[in-house]
């Protein structure tokens, strides 16, 4: 792949944008490793996103650059990173919406594995756990009988909360996760208002309260909205948040 | 695509409409750009509102990735790999017949759901259920086996890996691991990817032979600590060069075309000779996989193959083919409930977890709701 600038067969634009990537690099692993900037400078292309841009530095300039994706198509929520300071992510950003400068950074709050590669897995699987995010039954399903239909409308709401990828962008812009470790999260409230929604769920309100009903769930938002703004699947946050805590703050008045 | 398959056009099946794609560009006749060649995708005729609703995911694709708007501009595209058909082999239970204890499902395994072709939907399909039945199968065998752990065995390979790490992070090869990949993806795209030939599969399998000796010689330009992306594509490049050479030769030695395995040489379905599975193992040290090969028997089948439905009836069929075409006919018309047809055809049910085996109810039969009234429908135990 050349690195010069674009000439194409058929006419296009000539001498490309000259993009320059200041990108965060530590290797908690590597003993004489310090947090620094490292910078690198690649042509634009049309159509270019930050997972074309990644890949051919790390192929061209720097085989030790780490960074995740998987499926590069917005769906995997691996890709989350600080893009000129914004969580989002970066296999659907494209450089032609990004100025010459384009500054990279690993998501705060999560456990860096190193430069733009963050543990969310770990994160993600301790909250589910904590908060138990799945369908609590009664008893054994019967296999072998027809299952029983959801409501059309009821299964439209559960899918609207259910497309959540757990990509992180709201714990990373979230004011109240910066400070406080144990804090569950919007990603963690959205299941939550998820699996309410859910008729097969057994779980009443006061037993939601029981998960979420402490500074460490519903009462430690703060209502910043942070989560809202950067979340790229676009889920209805700031509407579930009040919701719930609405649903919470009634579990206390009525015991 | 009209031009190519007047029929179904763009709604052929995958592997129709991706080798006309190839045949289109390999005749010159693609756009070119930095990143490579690819023709150009026209779905502005179906107009504006039809693209922003029932083609929703494609827009925002479109938006997202490429930044255009397909009701106004053309879209760039160009066939790719999506699926891996074929994996580790493993018996209905989902364990694998030559390690005792390796489970595999999914995409990961030949369990063997689809053959050389992975129907659409079908990768879902399979996840779910094989999960489900492979999952039960695990459990049963962690409860029927006792785990003794040979821990000095364990320390011995964990030293001989850690050294060739080691090894690796210090000797300062002169191979590059990029350079190699790129070659690797090359050699395989070119030769190996959607129409094959025997000059350019033998190409491929010296070429991939000779990269797998400079493995050899990597030699790493980063530290190699913790999670590297370099010392893991060192550690992964053989490996990956071993299973590319699996392919390569499989296909250089399957002498028809099935599936997605297009020979240009020998463009019919052989079902005279070929109707089996290539199972690939790699002894130590060796340069070449081992290929054998597993016939499967057409008799046991509930659909033989035949021809596919479209496109030109290209194959030689398989000896018993009318025979057992005619069988399962005739069983079809013998049974009317779906269990004995079944127990008839191919039976199956004893292969199952035992949970597994008993009949389950189905919409529109036994009284589980009326087909001409479908509002009527479903419901759980009555």
């Amino acid at each position: 792949m050349n690195d010069a600038a674009v000439i194409a067969k058929d006419g296009e634009e000539h001498g490309a944008r000259r993009l320059r990537f200041e990108i965060f690099r530590f290797n908690p692993c590597d003993p004489d490793s310090r947090p620094h900037y490292d910078t690198f400078e690649l042509d634009d292309a049309p159509g270019m996103t930050l997972f074309i841009a990644l890949n051919l530095i790390r192929e061209q300039q720097d085989p030790g650059l780490q960074f995740d994706f998987v499926c590069r198509a917005g769906i995997c929520g691996s890709c989350a990173m600080l893009i000129n300071g914004r969580p989002t992510l970066a296999c659907r950003t494209l450089t032609g919406t990004l100025p010459d400068t384009v500054r990279l950074s690993p998501l705060p709050v999560f456990e860096l594995i190193g430069d733009l590669s963050v543990n969310t897995g770990k994160w993600m699987r301790q909250m589910s756990e904590r908060l138990r995010t799945w369908v609590d039954v009664a008893e054994d399903v019967d296999l072998d009988s027809l299952e029983t239909p959801m409501d059309p409308d009821a299964a439209q709401a559960i899918y609207e909360l259910e497309r959540c990828i757990e990509c992180g962008c709201c714990v990373a812009g979230c004011g109240t996760a910066v400070m406080r470790e144990s804090f569950v999260g919007a990603v963690g409230l959205n299941k939550m208002a998820r699996f309410r929604l859910d008729p097969r769920d057994t779980r009443e309100d006061a037993d939601f309260f029981e998960l979420i009903g402490t500074d460490e769930g519903i009462f430690g938002c703060m209502s910043l909205l942070g989560c809202d703004d950067v979340c790229p699947k676009d889920l209805p946050l700031q509407t579930q948040l009040a919701y719930l805590r609405r649903k919470m703050a009634k579990v206390t008045l009525t015991g | 695509m009209p031009d190519y398959e007047p029929e179904k056009a763009e709604l052929a099946s995958r592997d129709v409409v991706s080798r006309h794609m190839e045949s289109h560009i390999n005749k010159g006749l693609g756009a070119t750009s930095r990143f490579g060649e690819h023709l150009w995708l026209d779905i502005r005729l179906l107009g504006e509102d039809h693209i922003n609703t029932r083609l929703r995911e494609v827009k925002e694709i479109c938006q997202y990735f490429l930044g255009i708007d397909p009701a106004r501009e053309l879209i760039p595209v160009r066939p790719a790999q999506h699926y891996s058909m074929g994996g580790i082999r493993t018996d209905a239970h989902g364990q694998s017949g030559t390690l005792k204890g390796l489970f595999a499902c999914g995409e990961a395994a030949c369990w063997d759901l689809h053959g050389f072709n992975r129907l659409g939907g079908n990768s879902v399909a399979e996840t779910v259920v094989a999960g489900m039945l492979v999952g039960e199968s695990m459990a049963d065998f962690c409860l029927g086996n006792e785990a003794s752990v040979d821990t000095g065995l364990v320390r011995e390979f964990f030293e001989r890996e850690q050294a060739a790490l080691d090894n690796l992070r210090r000797r300062g090869g002169a191979q590059r691991v990029t350079a190699l990949n790129a070659a690797m993806q090359s050699a395989m795209t070119r030769n190996v990817g959607i129409y094959r030939d025997a000059d350019g599969l033998q190409a491929a399998v010296a070429e991939l032979g000779s990269l797998l000796e400079r493995c050899a010689d990597i030699g790493l330009q980063s530290g190699g600590h913790g999670a590297d992306p370099e010392l893991v594509l060192a550690y992964r490049l053989p490996r990956m060069l071993k299973l590319a050479l699996c392919v390569a030769q499989g296909a250089l030695n399957r002498t028809e075309s099935r599936g997605a395995h297009c020979r240009l040489d020998f463009p019919e379905r052989d079902d005279s000779q070929w109707l089996n599975r290539t199972l690939a193992r790699w002894p130590a040290g060796a340069a070449l996989p081992q290929l054998r090969y597993e016939a499967l028997d057409i008799m046991a089948m509930e659909l033989p193959p035949a021809w596919r439905g479209y496109g030109s009836r290209d194959f030689i069929p398989h000896p018993q083919q009318a025979q057992r075409q005619r069988e399962v006919e005739t069983a079809t018309e013998q049974y009317g409930n779906r269990f004995e047809r079944q127990e008839a055809l191919m039976p199956y049910t004893h292969l199952l977890p035992e949970r597994y085996r008993s009949h389950n109810a189905r919409l529109f039969e036994d009284g589980q709701g009326d087909f001409n009234d479908p509002e009527a429908a479903g419901g759980a135990a009555e």
